[in-house]
């Protein structure tokens, strides 16, 4: 396998997605508005605290476990949550990325002259994965790196800070990446049968229940948070390698040139 | 020797054979007519030759290497001019045909020369930096024959060149082609354009999902009609027949028209009229174009 054949399908696409005034806005103001809000949330919170004798008993247990002051014990609840909860800018940014990736090529018919030159089905593949991941992973941190600078800023407060903990790492290491893998792989195999980008994102959007039910697990199960953020994390490369193995059998030159209308 | 070689080759998508029994040999520096109607498997063939695509059996040899085994070697001497252009409309003209040309590891310095000949050649040097969506369809063409030959390939496919072009734009391409042929390129043309093929083509295979002829078009011409020689003469008819039968020809008079089917030599048959007071008014060959052997042939 030839890197740099890799790397020039990386580049090209991500230089092409960059010229679709739609995507390039979509790819920064969601992202922005997201964080803006969940920030704004978390400032509320914060100014509004009570104590934890006021909060339901079912998260009595849970909020006893975090080794902080009452009103510490609320925050650091909260933001962790939402911090999960920022999964979704990824996911988000992955389909829309991908999906314009491989429609693009099929509106503009240059599947075959891509396939006619040296470069082999894994490069091409590779390329396509690449491109959206990057940009969507650069993203990404840089929402968590603000979110996790402005948390701490709070609970300095408190006399602590928050971040970085051992389930942010779990989170920013391994839960984002394959979460994140598995939705452009996902794209990626809608795309392959959808002839315009939105219908493969409405599609792919189906992979954004599995976060919401994390979020609102996470939200009930804090005391798991370790072991069920590596537990989910185990579950989603697992879904990585299946579908990887499917995804690539459609990136088969003769399934992309006879199939893939 | 460099040629593409194509032995036995057959394709089939599931239950559906495209192409059955296809034997073919192509010399360098040849231009080789691939004719058929819609659904012939012409894009097939291109498409199993160019190595985007895989034979269900079948050995073809291009370069003298094993297509099964070099595919990535034989796509990189190999250049493609596909049915519809496929550019990223709103990339540039440079920055489509830079793309596609590291893809060929061409090296910057090298490609901006290529760049620079090939535009000015085909007339796009000042349109260059515009986005490809806003080029009319001869000028996207002309820019998918630069992609095709920009990383100087030794064999070069091209998939109805001149399909919906203006008559300039289709000049200007068929002048390229022979261009090609004096560089030594060997080209394979598919073609719906039977003029355009009698027009550029040393050899022409007529397709329909297997090889029905293949040779020159005057070898097909001479294998579907017989090589037929017309005389016009002034005299009388019945005199004609006796001198001819006498020379025990296969022949036919229609009018003031002789027919010789399958002579080889008339000049004998001419003096025998003459010297019998027959007026020899004209004598040629009968012409059939590749158009009509073509419908004789897929009928």
């Amino acid at each position: 396998m030839d890197i740099k054949n890799v790397l020039i399908m990386y580049r090209k696409d991500l230089r092409e997605i960059m010229t679709l005034r739609t995507v390039k806005y979509s790819i920064i103001i969601f992202p922005v508005i997201f964080l803006a809000i969940l920030l704004f949330i978390l400032y509320f919170s914060y100014i509004n605290l009570g104590s934890v004798n006021g909060v339901p008993n079912i998260l009595n247990s849970t909020l006893n476990s975090i080794p902080y002051s009452s009103k510490g014990k609320i925050f650091y609840y909260l933001s962790m949550n939402y911090l999960i909860f920022l999964s979704i800018v990824p996911l988000s940014l992955a389909s829309t990325i991908s999906s314009y990736s491989i429609v693009g090529e099929k509106q503009q018919k240059t599947i075959e002259p891509i396939l006619a030159t040296p470069i082999d089905d894994r490069e091409f593949f590779l390329g396509k994965l690449l491109a959206p991941l990057v940009p969507t992973l650069g993203i990404t941190y840089a929402v968590i790196a603000i979110y996790s600078v402005f948390s701490d800023f709070i609970t300095y407060n408190y006399g602590y800070i928050i971040y970085p903990n051992i389930p942010w790492f779990i989170v920013v290491i391994l839960f984002i990446p394959f979460s994140t893998v598995l939705m452009i792989l996902f794209t990626l195999l809608f795309s392959s049968r959808a002839i315009d980008p939105r219908s493969s994102q409405q599609f792919s959007a189906i992979i954004l229940i599995p976060v919401l039910v994390i979020f609102f697990l996470s939200m009930l199960i804090y005391s798991l948070e370790s072991i069920l953020l590596i537990f989910l994390t185990a579950i989603v490369i697992v879904f990585d390698f299946i579908l990887f193995k499917i995804t690539i059998e459609i990136f088969n030159r003769e399934n992309i040139v006879t199939r893939w209308k | 020797m460099k040629m593409i070689e194509v032995i036995n080759m057959e394709k089939k998508f599931g239950e559906n054979t495209v192409l059955s029994n296809i034997n073919f040999k192509i010399g360098k520096g040849e231009i080789f007519g691939y004719l058929g109607p819609n659904g012939a498997g012409k894009t097939t063939t291109i498409r199993i030759l160019t190595g985007i695509i895989e034979p269900t059996s079948g050995e073809i040899y291009i370069d003298e290497h094993d297509l099964k085994n070099d595919k990535k070697y034989i796509r990189s001497i190999s250049g493609l001019l596909t049915e519809s252009p496929g550019f990223y409309e709103r990339f540039n003209a440079v920055e489509n045909i830079s793309f596609f040309s590291k893809l060929y590891g061409i090296d910057e310095n090298e490609l901006n020369s290529r760049i620079s000949f090939y535009f000015k050649m085909f007339g796009l040097w000042d349109q260059r930096l515009q986005p490809v969506g806003t080029f009319s369809k001869g000028m996207k063409q002309k820019l998918a024959l630069i992609r095709s030959i920009i990383h100087d390939p030794d064999y070069i496919y091209l998939d109805e060149p001149t399909a919906s072009l203006d008559p300039e734009t289709s000049n200007v391409v068929r002048s390229f082609i022979k261009n090609l042929k004096g560089q030594g390129k060997t080209i394979f043309l598919s073609t719906h354009n039977l003029n355009e093929a009698e027009e550029v083509c040393d050899r022409v295979a007529i397709l329909n999902r297997k090889i029905i002829d293949i040779g020159t078009p005057d070898e097909l011409k001479g294998r579907i009609f017989g090589r037929k020689i017309i005389i016009e003469f002034e005299g009388e008819e019945s005199k004609v027949r006796s001198i001819l039968s006498g020379l025990n020809l296969n022949f036919s008079i229609d009018g003031n028209k002789i027919y010789l089917i399958n002579v080889e030599r008339s000049p004998s048959i001419v003096k025998a009229l003459v010297n019998s007071g027959i007026d020899v008014l004209y004598v040629y060959r009968e012409d059939h174009s590749l158009e009509e052997i073509y419908m004789e042939m897929v009928k």
